[in-house]
């Protein structure tokens, strides 16, 4: 040791200029000699260390192979650099440990052997290595496709993983290429003039939409975040890019939805408002439909009072018989309002059975001759007793009482009212023929419109359902409603009706 | 006797009506329509008329337009019968010039004090129009009375 200190000065005046420790070890790798450096690094007083064994600057773990790597390596006697390729530790007087990287060097004093190791402390380059690492993962890891690219060629620097897995190029085909020839949507002039405002300075970030291709030709929508970078001098262009295909699909199917459920509403409205024109059209019914039948029940009523004599018995029958009528037409109007409401809540319970056609025609005729006008008259055959239907009896009467009194409505008093039955290819069909006021030509294509009324019956009663309600109702059973109409000549309506029931 | 001109195209409530009136001593006569009414009341000049107001070929308001157009009819009362209860209705009536406006289902009573007060109204303007041609004064409770109605 004495020979250090004899060369002290010049030992001194090389060591404590530089910032690496220095420890000088003998072959029992006790230290023999220490710059302040190292003082500083391990937390020890000046000459705390001569003496003392190696060991005590290096963590208790490493002891047994720092060792044998110190003995080879003093038997080998070269000049080294330590700790490259894995990772080496000091340990500091206060127990705290560091990365450290050492140089070796052995030389020989005065014909003994010494080891001098170049102390390096690496904590902070390890930090920043770590750390680089780090990002470096976050990078190549990334969901995001990242993309670097050079700002004047535009060729790829870098591209990260889910980048390459999800274009299906490798890195060394898409170093020779750029981000044009990944988005079949923009030429290499408008990519240029997209990115001017970020080589000009005058935005930080890009952010657009646009399609990349695939290497199997393939493509999906993207959503690009473009920012301008630098590696050293050179300036390149960092480019995020999301997949927004689940975006893109989600946002198709939320359209979709909301189309849907529009047309759903706006459905649900147009049920609504018919609905509303139905409770319209009712209310103004019952004014208009319901006063005068009621007028007529009240006064026959007030004369029924005023006929207390016998004789008059005759004029009672007269008006008993009026309030039946009126009666009948009110609970007619009435079914028939029902009728639309459960056709339109889709509430109709049809119930098929067989029975006479007779026994609803009859009906329909006896209860319309009541309302008659003066000499009006309803023909009809009398020889169908033998014709079995298999039908709706309500929808039937339904139907045929409609056209029957239609027919009584718009004709003339003295006028005859024909009905007709027909049996053609498996089907019944029934005619109603007046001599009436007819329907406008240019209007028949409304006719079985509902609440429609032909411009030459608005002066006359009725609501504009009846032949509306008749013909779904029939349609539905798998019947019909036709008609041919002249004006001022009369109408003829046909009803069929089909003879083998399916269903 | 006094003359109806009753025009309404439900046949019962024609029927019915008239047999009520003719009851009440009324004498009358009945138009299923507008234009069967209107000829009716240009040939016998009734002494007042009942009209419905939905009918077919001419309605209530065409035939109140017809007959208040005509020098012969236009001083004979009109009132309106009709099933058309709304206020904006009865409104459009007594603007076009009926006298009064009866509604469906109306009572015996109803219709007969109309009628009454119809009558009475002309049987004043008359006799008023007797004394100015007489050279008198209206009095104050003609004028009065006439108000009232």
């Amino acid at each position: 040791m004495h020979i250090f200190q004899k060369n002290s000065n010049i030992f001194n005046l090389l060591s404590e200029g530089i910032s690496e420790g220095i420890i000088v070890v003998n072959t029992e790798q006790v230290i023999v000699a220490t710059n302040s450096s190292a003082m500083e690094m391990f937390g020890y007083e000046k000459d705390e260390l001569i003496g003392k064994p190696l060991d005590i600057l290096i963590p208790k773990r490493y002891h047994h192979n720092h060792d044998t790597h110190v003995e080879h390596f003093i038997a080998k006697s070269g000049k080294r650099q330590m700790g490259q390729g894995r990772d080496l530790f000091g340990i500091c007087k206060d127990g705290n440990e560091f990365p450290v990287e050492a140089g070796l060097n052995p030389f020989e004093l005065d014909g003994v052997t010494y080891v001098m190791a170049l102390i390096i402390d690496i904590t902070e380059r390890k930090q920043k290595e770590i750390e680089l690492s780090h990002w470096a993962r976050i990078f190549n890891e990334s969901l995001s496709e990242i993309y670097v690219f050079d700002a004047i060629t535009f060729k790829f620097i870098n591209v990260n993983k889910e980048a390459q897995r999800n274009l299906g190029f490798t890195m060394e085909e898409l170093v020779k290429m750029t981000p044009v020839n990944i988005k079949p949507e923009l030429s290499q002039p408008k990519f240029r003039e997209l990115i001017q405002p970020l080589l000009k300075g005058e935005m930080e970030k890009l952010k657009f939409e646009t399609v990349h291709g695939r290497k199997n030709g393939s493509s999906y929508p993207v959503e690009v975040h473009l920012q301008l970078s630098a590696i050293g001098d050179n300036k390149v262009f960092v480019a995020m890019i999301l997949d927004i295909t689940e975006r893109k699909n989600y946002t198709e199917k939320l359209e979709k939805t909301v189309d849907e459920r529009t047309k759903q509403l706006t459905e649900a409205l147009a049920v609504e408002k018919e609905l509303n024109e139905l409770k319209t059209r009712f209310l103004s019914l019952v004014s208009h439909e319901f006063k005068t039948p009621l007028s007529s029940i009240l006064t026959s009523i007030t004369l029924l009072g005023k006929y207390t004599q016998t004789e008059q018995q005759e004029k009672r029958d007269k008006h008993v018989n009026t309030i039946k009528k009126k009666v009948k037409y009110l609970d007619t109007i009435l079914n028939d309002f029902l009728s639309v409401e459960r056709l339109d809540s889709g509430k109709v319970n049809y119930k098929i059975e067989t029975f006479a056609l007779s026994k609803i025609v009859n009906e329909v005729i006896y209860d319309a001759n009541m309302l008659l006008k003066a000499g009006q008259k309803i023909q009809y055959p009398e020889n169908f007793d033998d014709i079995i239907i298999q039908f709706d009896e309500k929808t039937l009467e339904l139907a045929l009482s409609n056209l029957v009194h239609n027919a009584i409505k718009y004709s003339p008093e003295d006028s005859v009212i024909d009905v007709q039955v027909a049996i053609e290819e498996n089907k019944l069909f029934l005619k109603i023929i007046d001599k009436g006021i007819g329907i406008p030509e240019e209007e028949q294509k409304h006719i079985f419109n509902r609440y429609f009324r032909a411009e030459n019956a608005l002066l006359t009663q009725g609501t504009g359902i009846g032949l509306n309600i008749a013909k779904q109702h029939l349609e539905n059973l798998g019947g019909g409603l036709e008609f041919s109409s002249e004006l001022n000549k009369g109408s003829i309506f046909t009803v069929s009706i089909p003879l083998e029931h399916k269903n | 006797m006094k003359t109806i001109l009753l025009i309404e195209d439900d046949r019962a409530l024609r029927e019915n009506t008239e047999e009520l009136l003719e009851l009440s001593g009324y004498s009358v006569m009945t138009a299923p329509n507008g234009k069967l009414g209107i000829e009716l009341a240009n040939e016998k000049i009734p002494d007042i008329i009942i009209c419905d107001i939905m009918m077919p070929v001419i309605d209530g308001f065409g035939v109140l337009e017809k007959i208040s157009n005509d020098e012969k009819t236009k001083q004979i009362p009109f009132i309106f019968l009709s099933a058309k209860t709304e206020h904006k209705e009865i409104r459009k009536g007594l603007d076009l010039g009926a006298d009064d406006y009866l509604t469906k289902p109306f009572e015996e009573e109803e219709l007969i004090s109309a009628i009454e007060s119809q009558l009475a109204k002309v049987e004043l303007m008359n006799g008023m129009h007797n004394k100015t041609s007489n050279g008198h004064d209206v009095s104050k409770d003609e004028l009065q009375t006439l108000n009232e109605l």
